[in-house]
């Protein structure tokens, strides 16, 4: 009982921080995510009807991708400047060090989920057809791809506390990483890392063990952000 | 984060009915489109007296054209073309004796000089009587010049027919709205009763001429790949038309209600102030203003 209302008091914390953070301190996570949502209804409607079987959707997710992907930027570059700021403040009791951590994640995962359904009911918008081209496998692809930039992105917060550092380890995988896929050998060592590169230079063809290979990736960042966390936030 | 999906939410379905409105008070929205300047394949040509006719199908350069299936779109082709008194041909020059049927044909360009481009008048098709009669008409008539009243019967058999618009640069436009069953046929009429037939090795020769000699064994343009390439100032654009339907306009204000709810609701729970994400623009707005 006492452990079960511990954990709601975690939740809950965790819940009004990230709010805290999407909405006051990351950097304007919730205009950016209204911006590049209403963005996206743009890029559906000129791009959804175009080509066959769907050259469109694949340029839609691309464009959505990358738009996410500056937002993630600066909630990880707002987290550097709160680190250097008032950070000190809310790592005082209450708020632990890993809720800390966590509700920038939770905040940036949550603006990366708004993007993804305002697109996915843009499309429904236009012609609820259209939903039908995207199959699971690449919207997964497409989440996975967003949220292990957006877990680099902080857990390289975390750990440097730079935001050259941060614009240079976005560049890497935004651009650095995409180039790789010009060769087929080293696509294939990078392809767990951008899952939905990987689909979109197979033709929309999802690979499944890929795609499990993110997830245990993503997995495998996040609790490098939990250690990150807990050693690098002393108060 | 209920107030961020639904802030995301608002933000797209207001561009949506923005968008909507715009389409609608206006003739529509042009979305994709592709341009093709310049050459032409036709699909056949005729001459008659001092006329010539040249028959090209706009859709054989846009294969995806009128395959969109998205509701709300229709596919469109501008069809313009300059005011031109210059038409290249490429033709096959094709001599039927026994030595030259071994031999592939040689292709030869032919300038005729000072047309006059008389209409532009483009017909549309349903694609099954299209298929069944009007493209047999046009293979008949593809490797003979003379056969302009095939041609006449092919153009008859149209469901409609739109003019070309003359514009004072003498050049003739015309819009076409093609479905998803429809075939267009565009029409060139010249009138080439002064042309000048210039051939390649710079031969000149009058039009009745050269057309009397077309029919004769030494030249049949046709009879073999390719077909008569036409050069002159020919424009095609087309595009995708976005005009919002009435369910469309209902979707887009159930998403913008969807969102409205999830601020709301996020409002009520967490009791913050719901335009909290624009403190920032408000302090730099206070400071500005001090």
């Amino acid at each position: 009982m006492r452990r079960w209302f511990r954990l709601r008091v975690r939740a809950s914390r965790l819940a009004t921080y990230s709010s805290f953070v999407a909405e006051t301190l990351g950097g304007g996570l919730t205009a950016a995510a209204a911006v590049l949502s209403a963005l996206a209804f743009l890029f559906a409607l000129f791009l959804a009807p175009a080509g066959a079987p769907f050259s469109g959707l694949f340029a839609l997710l691309f464009l959505t991708n990358v738009g996410y992907s500056a937002i993630a930027l600066s909630g990880a570059s707002a987290m550097v400047s709160d680190l250097r700021g008032s950070a000190q403040v809310f790592l005082s009791q209450p708020l632990s060090r890993t809720i800390y951590a966590l509700a920038w994640l939770v905040a940036l995962l949550a603006s990366m989920i708004a993007v993804f359904s305002a697109l996915l009911l843009s499309l429904a918008v236009i012609d609820p057809g259209l939903l039908g081209t995207l199959s699971l496998g690449t919207a997964l692809a497409w989440l996975l791809d967003s949220a292990l930039l957006s877990l680099l992105l902080l857990a390289a917060a975390l750990l440097l506390r730079r935001t050259s550092v941060l614009v240079i380890t976005w560049a890497a995988v935004e651009f650095g990483v995409s180039l790789l896929f010009f060769s087929e050998q080293l696509a294939q060592a990078v392809v767990v890392l951008r899952p939905l590169y990987g689909v979109l230079s197979r033709g929309g063809a999802v690979d499944t063990p890929v795609l499990a290979g993110s997830a245990l990736l993503a997995a495998a960042l996040l609790a490098l952000l939990y250690w990150l966390a807990r050693a690098r936030l002393e108060v | 984060m209920l107030r961020l999906l639904g802030y995301a939410l608002m933000a797209a379905a207001c561009m949506a009915l923005l968008v909507m409105l715009l389409a609608a008070s206006s003739s529509g929205i042009t979305t994709l489109s592709s341009y093709i300047y310049g050459g032409i394949t036709l699909r056949a040509s005729a001459y008659r007296g001092q006329s010539l006719l040249m028959l090209f199908e706009p859709q054989h350069f846009f294969p995806a054209m009128g395959s969109t299936h998205v509701e709300g779109f229709t596919s469109a082709l501008d069809v313009e073309l300059r005011h031109t008194q210059r038409v290249t041909l490429e033709l096959v020059l094709f001599s039927p004796t026994s030595a030259n049927l071994t031999q592939p044909a040689p292709v030869t360009s032919v300038l005729l000089e000072n047309l006059t481009l008389r209409d532009l008048s483009c017909y549309m098709f349903d694609r099954r009587t299209y298929r069944s009669r009007v493209e047999p008409l046009l293979d008949m008539a593809a490797g003979d010049w003379f056969a302009y009243d095939l041609l006449e019967r092919a153009l008859g058999l149209a469901a409609s027919e739109v003019k070309g618009v003359a514009d004072p640069a003498g050049g003739y436009r015309v819009t076409l709205q093609v479905g998803n069953e429809t075939v267009a046929l565009c029409a060139l009429g010249f009138d080439a009763s002064s042309a000048h037939v210039v051939f390649s090795n710079g031969t000149r020769t009058p039009p009745e001429v050269f057309f009397a000699s077309l029919r004769s064994a030494a030249i049949q343009p046709g009879v073999s790949r390719p077909p008569p390439y036409l050069t002159l100032n020919v424009e095609l654009r087309a595009y995708l038309l976005f005009k919002p339907t009435a369910m469309q306009v209902v979707r887009a204000l159930a998403l913008l209600a969807a969102g409205a709810v999830l601020v709301a609701l996020d409002v009520l729970l967490t009791g913050s102030p719901p335009f909290l994400f624009l403190h920032k623009l408000r302090r730099i707005l206070r400071r500005r203003g001090t």
